[in-house]
């Protein structure tokens, strides 16, 4: 299991989640939201990001190489571009 | 009167002349600070001047006047009388108050051995005595209170346990009062906490107080304030000569505490003001207290002393329209894991938190409507049904939850020390903690305690056996859910 820290577009806080390496990308973000749901409406149209990269859904934790204790992002295309206007 | 000068001269003047050791090795800079010349510190100085016998004087008037009001309003029928809402924003700040004075004892002791100056040897022995005062009162007043609310025991309980808002006030306490020189003690404590930020206790809070006919905690935060307001002197008096022959460590110390003293006050006396208190008792916002109290002030004394505002006011800046927000409502929905309990804002509140924080309120939002659902589809008084279970992040430097941003760009970052990841929540907690790893980095926040195996990762493991909290005691919805405006569902 890695652990990981996730941030979810609208949510207040960080969670500290535990990925499999052969889940899939989706399936991080489902958790993720599920883990925030009680703050967070679910929703259908975000993707998983670490430092602005966008990973695909389909790919494996391993595959995209995850790593314990990093920081993921979930947030929609709309959030990525002012998060990236912000953050520079 | 004119012996009480000549007194006064003596007391200013009157110095060690060291024969078989050097004044280097009478203050040795890990206790002391930098080392300055003996000549810089010649004309410290601060307005109070106050002698023994004074002190003795004026200090037994305030406490027969503290004992009268106690005798007159701080029984516990009184204390009883008060709203639950107020009564449990008494919980939160009584906790964190009296243990923490007491660490001040020791840290003005330090100052009153190791300060450079007889004048601040002598301000600081008296802010010793003042600060074991400020232990004794609130723990005297509050323990009235664990008869009728056992969760007031946390009052006393809170900084011997290790419940995370203990650790991350703990790690702030203790650097600051029990780990810091003499001069960053004075810089830190006396200027930037006592002279900046307890305004918002003691005026603030005191005024709250005093609309929501709270005339023991009225009384006990203004006898306490007038303490303050005297050995707090030691700050100003200090970074004048910092700011003059050491300005650099000046501008580090105050650009630190600061920050660490921003992230305490905004989630104790914010939430205390913009969530604890009534609604029809608020008068200004937390934030309208913080510029008119606090930035206004702090801004000119930088500006006196040729010292410039922090490198990050901009997002201080933004931290105040929305910080002590997101921890609230990130707290609310894991209100097992303190010691009091916590309410949804009602509408009417909404409305006014949206007045006052109209830049963010819009995204903080969403969320309680979230929670206000839940608690829709949920029974009356079934707590764990609106309340959160996964793990969350704290912050390696200042252990408070990952909140700082807003929540559409949280802050949160990471940063490496000697191969080891750390997570913090915001750019000052990551630069304070890179700039001094030696002081921070074998700390352990509560996820490195987990994942090694030092604390459980079971929520309810967690609440009883590692925060300390009994199931009477931990932290619940003040109103069970059962609010008059929620409309349910069932």
């Amino acid at each position: 299991m890695i652990p990981i820290y996730s941030f979810l577009e609208g949510d207040s806080l960080g969670l500290l989640i535990f990925a499999y390496e052969d889940e899939t990308i989706q399936e991080i973000i489902n958790k993720v939201q599920i883990s925030a749901n009680l703050r967070v409406k679910p929703r259908t149209d975000l993707n998983l990001y670490r430092n602005e990269k966008k990973f695909d859904p389909k790919m494996t934790v391993k595959e995209a190489g995850l790593l314990p204790l990093e920081i993921i992002h979930i947030h929609s295309e709309v959030q990525n571009a002012v998060s990236s206007r912000v953050s520079h | 009167m004119r012996q009480r000068k000549e007194l006064l001269t003596v007391l200013k003047e009157i110095d060690w002349d060291f024969s078989y050791v050097d004044e280097r090795q009478v203050y040795p800079e890990d206790m002391s600070g930098p080392f300055l010349s003996k000549e810089a510190w010649a004309n410290w100085d601060e307005p109070f001047k106050t002698l023994y016998k004074e002190y003795v004087a004026t200090q037994s008037l305030k406490e027969i006047e503290v004992a009268t009001a106690r005798d007159l309003v701080g029984r516990l029928d009184d204390l009883q009388s008060l709203s639950a809402q107020w009564l449990n924003g008494l919980k939160l700040h009584s906790a964190t108050l009296p243990l923490a004075e007491f660490g001040a004892v020791i840290g003005n002791l330090r100052a009153s051995r190791f300060g450079r100056a007889c004048r601040w040897r002598s301000v600081a022995t008296y802010g010793a005595l003042d600060e074991l005062r400020h232990t004794q009162i609130p723990l005297l007043v509050m323990h009235e209170m664990v008869r009728h609310d056992s969760q007031f025991d946390w009052t006393h309980k809170f900084f011997h346990s290790d419940n995370w808002v203990a650790i991350a006030a703990r790690h702030l306490i203790d650097e600051l009062l029990l780990g810091s020189n003499a001069i960053e003690y004075a810089i830190a404590t006396n200027f930037v906490f006592e002279t900046g930020f307890t305004n918002l206790q003691f005026v603030g809070l005191s005024s709250l107080a005093h609309m929501v006919k709270d005339r023991m905690f009225e009384k006990m935060v203004t006898s306490i304030q007038s303490d303050e307001a005297r050995h707090a002197q030691a700050g100003p008096a200090t970074l004048e000569v910092l700011a003059k022959y050491r300005p650099e460590y000046a501008q580090e110390l105050l650009d630190k505490w600061f920050w660490r003293s921003w992230l305490l006050f905004s989630i104790v006396t914010g939430i205390c003001m913009d969530y604890m208190t009534p609604l029809e008792h608020r008068q200004t916002s937390f934030k309208e207290f913080m510029e008119e109290w606090v930035l206004n002030q702090y801004a000119s004394s930088l500006e006196k002393y040729g010292l410039k505002k922090p490198w990050y006011w901009d997002l201080f800046m933004e931290n105040l329209e929305v910080y002590h927000h997101m921890v609230y409502v990130s707290a609310y929905t894991y209100r097992a894991t303190v010691w009091f309990d916590m309410h949804v804002p009602s509408p009417e509140e909404r409305l006014w938190l949206q007045k006052k924080y109209p830049k963010f309120w819009s995204d903080i939002e969403p969320i309680w409507k979230n929670i206000i659902e839940r608690w829709q589809e949920s029974n009356i008084g079934n707590d764990f049904a609106v309340h959160g279970t996964c793990i969350i992040g704290f912050c390696s430097l200042c252990q408070i939850v990952l909140s700082n941003g807003t929540p559409h760009h949280n802050h949160a970052c990471l940063g490496e020390v000697d191969g080891q990841t750390h997570i913090f929540c915001s750019e000052p907690c990551k630069q304070l903690f890179l700039k001094e790893p030696h002081r921070y980095s074998n700390h352990k926040n509560i996820v490195d305690r987990v994942l090694a195996n030092e604390a459980p990762g079971n929520l309810i493991a967690m609440l009883r056996n590692y925060f300390g909290l009994k199931y009477e005691d931990w932290g619940r919805d003040l109103h069970q859910g059962d609010y008059p405006w929620m409309e349910r569902s069932t």
